[in-house]
């Protein structure tokens, strides 16, 4: 099929040609399977809106190859057995990939800050996202933007950045893939430790080391759930389509600020960079973002002393406050090994007294046999974290069940 | 015809009484434009007409000669030419694409076999260059001299970089001022001895406007295209190939690699022998198509137009790209899958393929399903100039 010929003779300029070619196989394409002229040249019509006159050229071209096709392969023996015909099965549903999906999540989370480094596949998350807010989250009146999107110099300088912005009370997140994590590690641990939010989106390619960019694997699930180095364990999500890229997106937020801690969103370059098949996405305007357990001004007022890491309820969860809220809920956000009154120890009695929790406990005593005894509220036992002294201090954290509910 | 795959010219076996004149080094003498020697029917070329010169010569020599040939059987003036013309096809090669064809390709040259010093001692004339071997004759063969590139000029593009002057060859590109033909012409690098023949002038006003600050009036003449004709060849006997053709040259030397080695798109009737077309219904909305392209030259668009309006059409779809790495000038492949159910994993088949990729031709050719259920095996296949 002479397509080079095609376009020398119609169009001028070597990279004009070059794309026109291509253009026009999408009209032979046509032809040869029965598509719509008429979906096509709307389609044209809609892509090229701000620059009519591609859609003409982009026109010509597919009416070429698709007369040439018309002319040329239409008798019996040429005509292809692969044919398409009209069907009503997309209805409700659209076409979107993984990637646009989850910053879409993003914004409907309410996230206002975005922190990043690009890598292939995840940098379409964060240009998205830009694409998004620039829509959404400019004042119309004052032209102020409602979000800030900052390309960092690497990644460790992005994790800062959103465990910073998480620490501050923004909802923030970044996008990034394997050797990002790999780079992120030490942050992640100390957002695990410190007990700082942090949304993180690994869309995952194949490993390890640079691998191969533009291939698609799921090979970092372990070191997401594992990530950092020590007693580390974190929440992970795995969406399995687009339309889970957004639905989890926004569970990811709300889990981080719930259980103060990371959350990774794993998907992957399949579903990410291609263009799926999805139901349309649903949302309740009735959403509330969940902060979490954060004490407002009146709260802090009332306590004598504010301790970031007191396990008031028993649930493993500490109230946390935001800065410039209150002068009395400033704290110490500590990394190193401390106790439940922030106090930077080793002494394992210390870390491990925390009043309440069940399974905070070592030793023989009826608590400590409750501790591991524990069963959550939905009947299914499970056995609490306590495997050193070290790790009494995080033993506190609600088991994840099944139902991903803080265990009481 | 005589192939005559030598190592000297000797033409003891022609008789001296037939008419043919043969000068003082006892070669044939022949007619430069029409490789006739003095008895009109009997054509010479290559290194038996104007001694050894390179096979690029010897190619269009023969060439020549055909014309002649023909136009002898014909019963026409064998002098009689075609005036010159210029067809120009655009190419343009992205920087990968032209960087990794003219990679230095590090394989094993191939030696013309000897033979061995032992009976060349015992028979002193003996002729010692064996030949190739079939097998490395059929490499040999698959040697692109790239003796045809055709560089297109635009006017508006240019940058007057002067990469185009360095590299030409033969010195017929000038960037000068503008001026009448003749004042032109004593401006020219290697000014021509023909003076019937055009000069190709291309203007390029927008810089020097801004530049000069003159109104339209002024224009400079960008280049003066002297077209090469044999005559001004005297003298360049040797031609100094560019580097890059030279490189381009080492590149098509790699025995294994399918790059160069490109399968034929078929014909019509190839095509219809091919297909069993029957009006089975079980291929509506039931397919794969596979394109392979180049990355950079537009056929996400392209891809993203055709999976759309498919969808637009009722028709539960999907698209997959797998390409190396994002760089331009690399292969890329664009799968839409169109299936009732809307499944979106690979069918592992391809019913369509559109091979626009002159290098990964050939492997994109195997992909598509063989047999099986009855389909067209369709080879959308750009030609490969372009």
């Amino acid at each position: 099929m002479p397509l080079a010929k095609l376009c020398n003779e119609n169009f001028n300029g070597v990279r004009t040609r070059i794309l026109m070619k291509n253009i026009c196989y999408a009209g032979v394409l046509a032809a040869l399977l029965d598509l719509d002229l008429e979906q096509i040249r709307s389609l044209l019509a809609e892509t090229y809106a701000k620059k009519p006159q591609l859609v003409d050229s982009n026109m010509k071209a597919i009416q070429l190859g698709y007369d040439y096709a018309k002319q040329n392969f239409s008798s019996a023996r040429c005509r292809s057995s692969s044919r398409s015909r009209k069907m009503s099965k997309t209805a409700g549903h659209i076409m979107i990939d993984g990637n646009t999906a989850a910053a879409l999540g993003c914004v409907y989370a309410g996230a206002t800050v975005a922190a990043w480094y690009p890598i292939t596949p995840s940098t379409s998350v964060m240009d998205a996202f830009k694409a998004f807010c620039d829509r959404l989250r400019v004042d119309p009146e004052t032209g102020r933007k409602n979000f800030a999107f900052i390309q960092a110099e690497d990644e460790l300088a992005a994790i800062g950045m959103t465990i910073g912005a998480m620490w501050n009370g923004a909802r923030a997140f970044t996008a990034t893939s394997g050797p990002g994590i790999s780079l992120m590690s030490e942050f992640i641990g100390l957002a695990y430790y410190a007990e700082v939010p942090a949304v993180i989106f690994d869309i995952q390619r194949v490993g390890p080391s640079t691998g191969m960019p533009t291939r698609t694997q799921q090979c970092d699930v372990l070191a997401a759930a594992y990530a950092s180095h020590g007693d580390t364990r974190h929440v992970c999500l795995f969406p399995s389509n687009p339309e889970e890229c957004f639905y989890m997106a926004v569970q990811a937020f709300d889990l981080a600020e719930r259980l103060q801690t990371p959350v990774f969103v794993l998907s992957d370059l399949d579903i990410g960079m291609n263009d799926w098949m999805c139901r349309d996405l649903k949302w309740d305007d009735g959403y509330r973002p969940d902060r979490g357990k954060v004490l407002g001004k009146e709260e802090i007022e009332k306590l004598e002393k504010f301790h970031r890491y007191l396990d008031k309820d028993g649930d493993g969860i500490p109230y946390r406050t935001l800065p410039g809220v209150h002068p009395k809920g400033a704290y110490f956000t500590r990394g190193s090994g401390h106790s439940q009154y922030g106090t930077y120890t080793e002494d394992s009695d210390r870390v491990s007294d925390r009043a309440g929790s069940p399974a905070a406990q070592v030793g023989d005593g009826e608590e400590a046999r409750a501790a591991r005894d524990h069963r959550c509220h939905g009947g299914q036992r499970h056995r609490p974290r306590v495997d050193s002294a070290a790790a009494m201090a995080r033993s506190t954290k609600p088991w994840m069940c099944s139902r991903r509910r803080a265990c009481a | 015809m005589i192939l005559a795959i030598g190592q000297e010219n000797a033409f003891p076996w022609i008789e001296r009484d037939l008419g043919i004149e043969f000068d003082k080094w006892d070669v044939p003498a022949v007619d430069k434009v029409t490789f006739q020697s003095t008895r009109p029917g009997v054509f010479f070329g290559g290194d038996a007409a104007f001694g050894p010169k390179n096979i690029i010569w010897a190619v269009e020599q023969g060439h020549q000669a055909a014309i002649s040939i023909h136009r002898h059987c014909q019963g026409e003036p064998v002098a009689d030419r075609l005036p010159p013309g210029v067809n120009l096809q655009s190419r343009k090669m992205g920087m990968h694409e032209w960087s990794y064809a003219n990679d230095y390709a590090p394989v094993e040259r191939r030696l013309m076999p000897h033979v061995s010093l032992k009976e060349r001692f015992k028979k002193l004339n003996i002729e010692v260059e064996l030949g190739f071997t079939a097998e490395q004759a059929a490499q040999e063969v698959q040697r692109c001299l790239n003796c045809d590139v055709q560089t297109v000029f635009e006017a508006k593009l240019c940058i007057e970089c002067d990469a185009c002057i360095d590299i030409c060859p033969v010195d017929c590109l000038t960037i000068t001022e503008n001026g009448e033909e003749a004042d032109l012409r004593s401006r020219l690098k290697a000014p021509a001895k023909n003076l019937t023949q055009p000069l190709y002038v291309s203007v390029r006003a927008q810089a020097d406007r801004a530049r000069d600050g003159e109104g339209r009036g002024h224009l400079r003449a960008l280049w003066a295209l002297r077209r090469a004709l044999p005559d001004s060849r005297v003298g360049h006997a040797e031609v100094q190939r560019p580097l890059a053709s030279r490189r381009r040259r080492r590149a098509r030397h790699r025995g294994e690699e399918a790059a160069h080695r490109v399968a034929r798109p078929l014909n019509n009737s190839q095509l219809a022998e091919a297909s069993h077309v029957t009006d089975d219904d079980s291929k509506i909305n039931d397919f794969a198509i596979k394109i392979a392209t180049v990355n950079g030259t537009g056929s996400a668009s392209a891809n993203t137009l055709l999976m759309k309006s498919i969808f637009r059409s009722g028709i539960p779809v999907m698209g997959k790209n797998y390409f190396p790495s994002n760089i331009q000038g690399l292969p890329t492949w664009y799968e839409i899958r169109v299936t009732k159910q809307g499944y979106v994993a690979r069918s592992g088949q391809v019913d369509i393929m559109v091979a626009m990729n002159a290098e990964t031709y050939a492997r994109d050719v195997k992909e598509v399903a063989p047999g099986g259920y009855p389909h067209l095996r369709l080879d959308v296949a750009a030609s490969l100039r372009c």
